[in-house]
C-alpha cells in the first residue's frame, strides 16, 4: 500500500480560515453558511483551545458580565464558537443578508468582542452577495474581517494563510497606521512568531517551548498572531524587531505583507525546529540577527543530545534501531519536511510508504486506517484529529524538551516489531 | 484632461450594442490621453474584440482552469489593443452549466490579486445586464463602479434590463450613494424608441447622456474589426463618443437609482403614463388602506423573514453520506468541495476512533468508508463539474463494487450540474444511484438518512421473494452512536442461541445482495420507535409488505426477555427460548441481589428528555429504589414516551425550566438526582450523575448504571476538583 491508497480525507481552506480567526482572541467568528458546515467547527474550535470567558456588552458599574452559553440559542446554538446563519435553500436564491444583518444585531447585542469576522461557506460565497457593504453599515467602527470566498478544495494551508493574511489587512492596517516597525532601543528583543494556529496537534506545548528556548536567548515573543493571541497582542506586533516564519505555508503571506507595510524583516526557517539541529539552527540564526548569544540555549541542547545519545544507544546495541527502521510521514509541507530530516539524518531511519512502515507519524485517521489493515506498526499523532488522547500536560516536538519526547516516543514505538 | 481615476460600469441587455459602446467609450478616453482597461464580464467574451483588431483573447476563466495557481502570469490574459487600451476577458461557461455570475466572482479576485488596475486610470466594465444574480452585479459594487451607464433601445426588455440594473445598484446604495451616470440610448430605429426611451429616463429621473445613431458605420469597423473611432471618420457617430468621453473625463455628475415597479414600468413604458410621486401616508390613507385589504395580500406575497424557517441541524448530504456508507460493498462519491466530504468523513470517523482508542474495536465501516469525493473546485463551479463526477463514477465502476451511491453537494446543486444523468452509467449488475440531496436545499440530516434509504431500498430491494425461514432484517440502525455495533452483536448472540439469523440490516452494514434479498426474510425489526424509524418501516410496509416485529430492539431486562419470548414464539421455537432465558434470568438476578443492599430504599429524582426509561426504572425498581419524582423536559410536544407504566406515569411532571427540578429535590430530599445540570446544583446533601447518551441492548443495559449508583451512594466523594470553577474562572477571564 502507498500513500495514496490512504483514503482518509483531510480539511480544506473554509477550515483553515475559520480556525485562523479562532485563533484570535475574544473574536466572534460568524459563519454565513448551513449547519452542516458549523458543527465541526463550533466542536473542535471549542475542544482545540482553552478560551477566556467572553462577556456581555455594557456592564454596569464598569464590571461585564459573562455570557451563558445555555441562554445564547439564536445563531449559537449553545455551542460558544462558531455562530452560523443557517443557510437552506430559499437563502440562496433570495440572498443571505437579511440572516447575516440579523446575525450581526444578534451578536453585538449579546457579546463584547474585539474582532467580528463574517466567512461564507461555499455555498453562499457562489451567489455574490455584498456582504462586505452590509457589515461596514451594520458595525460601523467595530473591527471586521469579511471573507467573501472560502474557496474551493484548496488547501487548509491556503486557508491559514489567507485568514491571518486578510486579519492583517482588514484589522491590522488601519490600528498600524502611522506605526513603524522598530525605532526604539530596547533591553530585551523580540519575535512574532508567524504559521502556527490552533489547528496544529501541539501548539500549546510547541508555543511554551519556543518561548521558553527564544528567553534562554534573552529574546521575548511579543506575538502568535492566529494561534491564542489576544487583541492586545496583535496590536503591539510592529513592536518586535523581527517576524518569524516558522510555516511558511501559512505565514510567509503575512510576512511579506508586514514587511511591505511596516518594513518589518522576517526570517524564515529552514525547518521547524524539530529535533536537535533544526532547532540549533532557527534559534542560532535569530540570536545571530538579534545581536544575542545562544550559549545557554546551546548548552541545555548539548546536555539533552547527551541524554538522547545514552537512551538510544541502549536500544541501538541491544537490537540495532533506530538506524534503519522505515518510517512515514504525512502532515503539512513543513511537518513532512522537519520531520522526515530529523528522523532520516538524526536516527538514521528510512522514509518508506505506509505499508512498510514500522512508525508511522500522522493523524488518528491515517493510524486507524492501518490498523484495519492489520499493520504491524506504532502511529505517533504529528496532526490532527487525533485519536481521542485528552491532553492536560501540553506536549511538543519542538525545541530541546519537543526532540526529547520524539526520541521518547520513537524509541518506545520501535517494540512493536522488537 | 482630467486626471483622476475612475471605474465606469456599462450595463446592458445581451445584443443591445453595450460591448460596441464600451470599445468605443474606451477608445475615446484613450484618444484624450486616459491609461484605459476595459475589462469584458460577459460568458460571450467578445468585449474587446474589436479594440483587439479581432483578435479573441484567452479569458481569465479558461487560463485559470488551464493553469496551476503559482504558474499564472497577468501578461497571458492582458491584452494590449487600440492606443494601448488593455484589454480583459473574464469569460465563464457554456451555456446551461456551471455558473456565470460565480465566473465573474472568481476572474475579479484574481485580477484583485494581481493588481491588475494599478497601472490604468480609467476601468471600463462591460457587464451583461440581463442576469440579476449576485456575481453579475460584482462591478456595480462601491468597492469597483465609481459610475454606472445603462445602455438601453426603446424596445421594453431592454428598458426592463436597464431598470433591473437600477434595482441592483439601488440594493447596494440604498438613497445614501449617487452613482448612476445615465443612459446611453442606442437606437434601432423601431416606431416610438425615442418617446419611450424619454419617458423611462424623466420616471428614473436620469439624464440621456449619449444617442448612439442607427448607422452602417458600426457594421463596417465590425467587418474592419475596428472601433468605430479607430476608423476615424468624422461625423455623428464619433461624435457622440467623443462627447460621452470628455463628459466621463470631466465633472461627470452622477445620480441616485430610483427603479420603477415592474407595473409602473409597463405603465410608463408602453401606456406613457406618469411617474407617480410616493408621498408618505396620511391617518385617512392608513385608514382606507386598512379598508382596502391589499397590504394584507402584498405581504402574503414578500419574502419570508429569516425567523419564520426553522432552522436545519445539520444536511441532508451528510446525513445520506453517513448512512450510504453502510452499504459495505459499494462506493459513495460526494458530489462536493472537499470540505463536505471532511465534516462528512470526520462525522463517519469519529466513533470508528473513539472505539479504537477507548475500547480496541475495530469498525471498518467507520474507520475506512468507501466514501470519496469530486473535490469540486474554483475552476469546477464555474464550468461546471458534470465531466468530472462522471469520470469519477466511471472509476468507481471499474472497481467492480456492489453499487454506486451519488451525493450532491449544496455548491452542485447551485450550480446545477445535472447528478441525476449520473444514473444512465448504471449496468446490469452495478446500479449507480444518486442521491439529490444538494446539501441542506433538499432538507436536513435526518432527511437525507430518509432520502439514501428511500432511493437506495427502490434501486436495490426485490419485492415479493420466497420468504426464508428463521431469518429477520434489522431495520433503522443508522446514526451516529457508539453502540451500535455493541447492539448488534448482542442481539445477533440472542437470537442466533435460538437459531435465527440476521439477513440485511437496512441500512446499518449490509451488502447490495444483502438488500436485494430484504424481502425474503419473514420478519422484521426495527432498531428504535424513533418518529424517522417509524416511517421508515411505513414506507417498507406499504412498498414492499413489510412484516414488523410488534418490538423494537429490546434495552433492559424485562423488554429483552418480553422480546425473546415474542420473537421465539412467532417462529415456533419456543423450546429454545426458556434455556436462554433462564440462563439469563439467573445472572441478572444475582446481580440485582447484590445491588439491593445499596441501593434498596433510596429516593432518586430524575429529569429527562421525553425518551422511555422504563429499562432503567424497571431494573431500578427490582432493587428497591424509590423513585419519588420524573420530571420530562418535553422540547417538541409529542406525547409522554418515558413509561408505559401507568404507577410510574403519575410520578411524572412535564417541566419548562430547571427552576421546577430545584424546586422538587427540595421537596423531596432525594438521596440520587439524575439530571444534566449536575454543574448548577451546589451544596447538596444528595448525589448527581447523569442518564447514559446511548443505550446497550440486552438485559444488563440496568445493571451497568445501577452498578453505578451504588458505587456513588457508597463513597459519595464528589470530587475536589469540582470546587476548582472559581480558579478557571480567576485565571481563564
Amino acid at each position: 500500500m502507498t500513500e495514496s491508497t490512504l483514503k482518509s480525507i483531510s480539511p480544506d481552506s473554509i477550515t483553515g480560515m475559520i480556525f485562523a480567526l479562532e485563533g484570535m482572541g475574544n473574536t466572534v467568528v460568524l459563519l454565513n453558511g448551513p449547519m452542516g458546515c458549523r458543527f465541526y467547527h463550533s466542536t473542535t474550535s471549542q475542544y482545540l483551545m482553552i478560551r477566556p470567558v467572553l462577556y456581555l456588552p455594557d456592564g454596569s458599574n464598569g464590571e461585564k458580565a459573562p455570557v451563558d452559553y445555555n441562554t445564547l440559542n439564536d445563531w449559537f446554538f449553545r455551542q460558544e464558537r462558531v455562530p452560523c446563519t443557517y443557510l437552506d435553500g430559499y437563502d440562496y436564491v433570495y440572498s443571505t443578508k437579511d440572516k447575516v444583518s440579523a446575525a450581526i444585531d444578534y451578536i453585538t447585542a449579546n457579546i463584547d468582542f474585539d474582532i467580528i469576522c463574517i466567512i461564507n461557506s461555499p455555498g453562499a460565497a457562489l451567489i455574490g452577495d455584498n456582504l462586505l457593504e452590509l457589515a461596514r453599515e451594520k458595525l460601523g467602527s467595530k473591527r471586521v474581517v469579511m471573507l467573501e470566498s472560502s474557496g474551493y478544495s484548496l488547501d487548509l494551508e491556503y486557508g491559514l494563510s489567507y485568514g491571518m493574511l486578510s486579519l492583517m489587512k482588514q484589522v491590522g492596517a488601519p490600528l498600524w497606521e502611522g506605526k513603524k516597525y522598530g525605532g526604539r532601543e530596547k533591553e530585551r528583543r523580540s519575535v512574532n512568531l508567524l504559521g502556527p494556529s490552533i489547528w496544529h496537534r501541539y501548539i500549546q506545548g510547541d508555543l511554551e517551548e519556543l518561548r521558553r528556548i527564544l528567553g534562554l536567548c534573552d529574546i521575548d515573543v511579543n506575538a502568535v498572531p492566529c494561534a491564542g493571541c489576544s487583541f492586545e497582542e496583535f496590536e503591539r506586533i510592529p513592536e518586535a524587531d523581527l517576524n518569524v516564519v516558522l510555516y511558511p505555508e501559512s505565514g510567509l503571506e503575512s510576512a511579506e505583507y508586514l514587511k511591505e507595510l511596516l518594513g518589518m524583516p522576517y526570517y524564515l526557517c529552514d525547518s521547524l525546529p524539530i529535533g536537535f539541529s533544526a532547532a540549533e539552527k532557527m534559534v542560532g540564526d535569530i540570536c545571530s540577527i538579534l545581536g544575542r548569544k545562544s550559549d545557554v540555549f546551546m548548552e541545555e541542547s548539548e546536555r539533552a543530545r547527551a541524554l538522547a545519545w545514552h537512551k538510544i544507544r541502549d536500544i541501538s546495541q541491544a537490537y540495532g534501531k533506530p538506524r534503519g527502521v522505515r518510517f512515514f510521514v504525512r502532515g503539512s509541507r513543513s511537518l513532512e519536511k522537519a520531520y522526515t530530516e530529523f528522523l532520516r539524518d538524526y536516527l538514521g531511519m528510512e522514509l518508506s510508504d505506509a505499508e512498510h512502515a514500522e512508525l508511522v507519524f500522522s493523524d488518528a485517521n491515517v493510524i486507524s486506517e492501518l490498523m484495519l489493515k492489520n499493520k504491524t506498526f506504532c502511529g505517533i499523532e504529528v496532526s490532527l484529529p487525533g485519536m481521542g488522547y485528552t491532553d492536560l500536560v501540553p506536549k511538543t516536538h519542538m525545541g530541546i524538551k519537543g526532540s526529547l519526547f520524539l526520541i521518547e516516543q520513537v524509541l518506545n514505538g520501535l517494540m512493536s516489531r522488537i | 484632461m482630467s486626471e483622476k481615476k475612475l471605474e465606469i460600469a456599462v450595463y446592458g441587455k445581451g445584443g443591445i450594442g453595450k460591448s460596441t459602446i464600451c470599445a468605443d467609450l474606451s477608445a475615446a478616453l484613450a484618444e484624450r490621453g486616459r491609461k484605459v482597461l476595459q475589462i469584458g464580464c460577459d460568458p460571450k467574451h467578445d468585449s474587446t474584440r474589436l479594440l483587439m483588431g479581432g483578435k479573441m483573447l484567452p479569458t481569465v476563466l479558461e487560463y485559470l482552469r488551464d493553469t496551476p495557481a503559482e504558474e499564472t502570469k497577468l501578461s497571458e490574459v492582458l491584452g494590449k489593443g487600440y492606443m494601448g487600451i488593455g484589454c480583459i476577458e473574464a469569460g465563464g461557461p457554456k451555456p446551461g452549466i456551471g455558473c456565470a455570475g460565480r465566473g465573474i466572482i472568481s476572474a475579479f479576485e484574481y485580477l484583485d490579486r494581481k493588481r491588475v488596475k494599478e497601472n490604468y486610470d480609467i476601468i471600463t466594465y462591460d457587464v451583461l445586464g440581463d442576469v440579476v444574480c449576485g456575481g453579475f452585479a460584482v462591478p456595480i459594487r462601491r468597492e469597483y463602479a465609481d459610475a454606472i451607464f445603462l445602455v438601453t433601445s426603446g424596445e421594453f426588455m431592454a428598458l426592463y434590463a436597464a431598470n433591473n440594473i437600477l434595482r441592483g445598484v439601488r440594493n447596494f446604495d440604498g438613497s445614501l450613494h449617487k452613482r448612476v451616470a445615465g443612459i446611453i440610448f442606442n437606437r434601432r430605429m423601431v416606431a416610438g424608441e425615442e418617446e419611450r426611451v424619454q419617458r423611462f429616463a424623466e420616471a428614473v429621473k436620469l439624464p440621456i447622456c449619449a444617442v448612439v445613431p442607427r448607422s452602417d458605420l458600426f457594421a463596417r469597423a465590425e467587418e474592419e474589426k475596428r472601433t468605430v473611432m479607430e476608423l476615424n471618420i468624422p461625423g455623428e457617430e464619433r461624435k457622440v463618443f467623443e462627447d460621452l468621453a470628455a463628459l466621463v473625463d470631466g465633472d461627470l455628475p452622477l445620480y441616485e437609482a430610483l427603479p420603477l415597479e415592474d407595473e409602473e414600468l409597463e405603465a410608463i413604458v408602453l401606456e406613457g403614463e406618469k411617474r407617480k410621486e410616493k408621498q408618505p401616508l396620511s391617518l385617512d390613507a392608513l385608514k382606507s388602506c386598512e379598508e382596502c385589504g391589499l397590504c394584507e395580500e402584498q405581504e402574503a406575497e414578500s419574502p419570508k423573514l429569516p425567523s419564520s424557517r426553522l432552522p436545519l441541524y445539520g444536511c441532508a448530504f451528510n446525513g445520506a453520506a453517513t448512512a450510504a456508507v453502510h452499504l459495505t460493498d459499494g462506493i459513495v462519491i460526494a458530489h462536493s468541495p472537499k470540505s463536505c466530504s471532511f465534516y462528512t468523513w470526520q462525522n463517519i470517523s469519529a466513533p470508528g476512533r473513539r472505539n479504537l482508542f477507548s475500547r480496541g474495536i475495530l469498525m471498518p465501516s467507520a474507520i475506512s468508508p468507501n466514501f470519496e469525493t469530486t473535490q469540486i473546485n474554483d475552476h469546477d463551479v464555474v464550468f461546471g463539474a458534470i465531466d468530472k463526477l462522471r469520470s469519477a463514477v466511471k472509476e468507481a465502476m471499474d472497481k467492480r463494487p456492489g453499487a454506486v451511491v451519488v451525493i450532491s453537494s449544496c455548491v452542485s446543486g447551485i450550480i446545477g450540474d445535472d447528478v441525476l444523468s449520473a444514473e444512465d452509467m448504471s449496468t446490469d449488475d452495478i446500479p449507480v444511484i444518486v442521491i439529490p440531496a444538494d446539501g441542506d436545499i433538499s432538507g436536513d440530516y435526518m432527511h437525507g438518512i430518509e432520502m439514501c434509504q428511500r432511493k437506495i431500498g427502490e434501486r436495490l430491494i426485490q419485492k415479493g421473494l420466497p420468504k426464508k425461514a428463521m431469518t429477520v432484517n434489522l431495520i433503522g440502525e443508522v446514526g451516529v452512536n457508539n453502540n451500535k455495533d455493541i447492539n448488534y452483536e448482542t442481539i445477533k448472540r440472542l437470537l442466533g442461541d435460538m437459531g435465527i439469523s440476521i439477513s440485511c440490516r437496512f441500512l446499518g452494514d449490509a451488502t447490495a445482495d444483502e438488500i436485494r434479498g430484504l424481502t425474503a426474510a419473514p420478519l422484521n425489526i426495527l432498531a428504535s420507535e424513533s418518529p424517522d424509524n417509524m416511517k421508515l418501516k411505513a414506507w417498507l410496509e406499504e412498498e414492499y409488505g413489510c412484516d414488523f416485529f410488534s418490538h423494537c430492539l429490546p434495552v433492559g431486562y424485562s423488554a429483552t426477555e418480553e422480546f425473546l419470548s415474542d420473537i421465539a414464539e412467532y417462529f415456533g421455537c419456543s423450546e429454545k427460548v426458556e434455556a436462554v432465558l433462564e440462563a439469563e434470568r439467573e445472572k441478572f438476578f444475582s446481580e440485582i441481589e447484590r445491588l439491593k443492599p445499596l441501593l434498596e430504599g433510596k429516593k432518586v429524582v430524575i429529569n429527562t428528555i421525553n425518551a422511555d426509561v422504563d429499562w432503567l426504572l424497571d431494573t431500578a425498581e427490582k432493587a428497591g429504589v424509590d423513585f419519588a419524582w420524573i420530571g420530562v423536559l418535553n422540547y417538541l410536544r409529542q406525547e409522554l414516551r418515558v413509561t408505559s407504566d401507568p404507577a410510574r406515569k403519575e410520578k411524572i411532571h412535564e417541566i419548562k425550566s430547571r427552576d421546577e427540578v430545584f424546586k422538587a429535590i427540595e421537596e423531596m430530599k432525594p438521596d440520587l438526582v439524575i439530571t444534566n445540570y449536575t454543574e448548577t446544583l451546589k451544596d447538596k446533601a444528595f448525589i448527581t450523575d447523569s442518564l447514559p447518551m446511548t443505550q446497550k441492548v440486552g438485559f444488563n443495559s440496568g445493571i451497568d448504571v445501577l452498578d453505578r449508583w451504588a458505587l456513588l451512594l457508597e463513597n459519595r466523594r464528589e470530587g475536589e476538583w469540582t470546587n476548582d470553577r472559581v480558579y478557571f474562572e480567576k485565571y481563564f477571564s
